[in-house]
C-alpha cells in the first residue's frame, strides 16, 4: 500500500527504507516514524521516549497517535494472517523478492 | 491512567475502553474469567519478551494458555500442522479464533499505549460465566487453517467469531482506516496514507509479515 499511495498521489518513497531505516525515505518524517515504529513494537523502553519526542517535535501530537494507532492495528493484523495461514500473494512476493526478503514457502499461494 | 505527553483523542479513548472491557466479558466459546486470564498471561508473555528474557512457557497442560504464548510472542513460528495439533488437544476452530482476536486486540491497544507513554488500560473484573456460542454457522475452510465466512483473507481471518470479527473491524477503522476508507490512497489522519502506510509495512517487517 506503500508504493499504491505513494504513486497515486505522487509523493516520492524509496521502499528501501522499510528494511534499511538509516536509508531515507523521501517522506516527510520518514527517519522519524521508522524509529517511533521500531521501539514501539519492540517495546523498547529505553527508545522510545526519544522516538516520541522526536516524532512530536517535528510532526506534532496528532501525528504520534495516528503513528502508535496505526503500529498497534498492524500488530493485530500480523497476528491474525500469521495464525489463520492467509495466503501471500503473488504481489506482495514479487515486493518481497525486490526487497530482499524470502516469503517462507508456507505462506505462498499455491 | 498516567498523563499522557500527547492528548488521547475521543475516539481512540473509548475504544480502549470498549476493547479492554470485551477482553473480560464471556465471549463465543470463553467465559469471562477466562478470557480475562489469557488476557493477563498474554501481557505477562509480552512484558518478558520486552525486556529480552525467555517468556515463561506455559503449563504443558493448557493448550489455551500456549496458544496464547505463541500468538503474543511468536506468531510468525505458527504453522498449520501446530494448529492441528490443537484441535487434536480439543480446542476447537471457534476456541482458536477467539483467542486469536483477543491476544492481537490486547496487543494492539498495548502498542498504543506505550507508544504513547502511558499505561496499560486496566482490564476490568470479568463477567459473564456463560459463553455465548455465537459463531458464524456457515464458516468453511476456504484456503486458511481454520473456517472463515468467505476466502481467507486479512479482512475475513477472525470471521468465524463474529464478535471478535466486529471487533477487529472497529479496532481497524479507528486506529489506523476503516475497510471502505481503505481504497483512500490520499487519506490523512495526522499522518498521511503514505507515512501512515511507512509505520505499517515497517512494523509487518518487524513481525516478519508480508502483507
Amino acid at each position: 500500500m506503500l508504493r499504491a499511495s505513494s504513486e497515486r498521489t505522487a509523493r516520492a518513497a524509496d521502499l528501501e527504507a522499510i528494511v534499511d531505516p538509516l536509508r531515507d525515505s523521501l517522506l516527510p518524517n520518514g527517519a522519524a516514524l521508522l524509529a517511533f515504529a521500531d521501539a514501539a513494537v519492540l517495546r523498547d523502553g529505553e527508545e522510545i521516549g526519544p522516538a516520541r519526542q522526536a516524532l512530536l517535535d517535528r510532526a506534532g501530537p496528532d501525528a504520534v497517535v495516528r503513528a502508535a494507532a496505526v503500529a498497534g492495528n498492524f500488530e493485530m493484523m500480523n497476528r491474525l494472517l500469521d495464525a489463520v495461514g492467509v495466503a501471500v500473494g503473488g504481489r506482495q512476493v514479487a515486493l518481497a523478492d525486490e526487497l530482499g526478503l524470502r516469503v517462507p514457502d508456507h505462506l505462498r499461494a499455491r | 491512567m498516567t498523563q499522557p505527553v500527547v492528548e488521547i483523542p475521543a475516539a481512540e479513548r473509548a475504544l480502549l475502553e470498549r476493547t479492554a472491557r470485551s477482553m473480560a466479558t464471556a465471549g463465543p466459546t470463553l467465559s469471562g474469567g477466562t478470557r480475562r486470564s489469557l488476557a493477563e498471561a498474554s501481557r505477562a508473555a509480552a512484558a518478558d519478551r520486552a525486556a529480552s528474557t525467555d517468556p515463561a512457557p506455559p503449563s504443558a497442560n493448557d493448550p489455551l494458555a500456549e496458544i496464547t504464548h505463541r500468538i503474543t510472542v511468536a506468531p510468525a513460528d505458527i504453522r498449520r500442522s501446530w494448529v492441528r495439533e490443537q484441535e487434536q488437544r480439543g480446542v476447537s476452530s471457534a476456541n482458536y479464533v477467539e483467542i486469536l482476536g483477543l491476544v492481537a486486540r490486547l496487543t494492539a491497544i498495548d502498542t498504543f499505549t506505550f507508544g504513547l507513554g502511558v499505561e496499560p488500560v486496566e482490564l476490568p473484573p470479568a463477567g459473564g460465566d456463560d459463553p455465548t456460542g455465537r459463531i458464524a454457522d456457515d464458516a468453511a475452510l476456504d484456503g486458511g487453517w481454520v473456517p472463515t465466512v468467505g476466502p481467507a483473507s486479512p479482512p475475513s481471518a477472525l470471521s468465524l467469531v463474529p464478535d471478535e470479527h466486529e471487533a477487529m473491524l472497529d479496532l481497524h477503522g479507528v486506529f489506523y482506516l476503516s475497510i471502505p476508507e481503505m481504497g483512500d490512497l490520499d487519506a490523512d489522519r495526522g499522518l498521511h496514507r503514505t507515512e501512515m502506510e511507512l509505520v505499517a509495512a515497517r512494523t509487518s517487517l518487524l513481525n516478519e509479515c508480508f502483507f
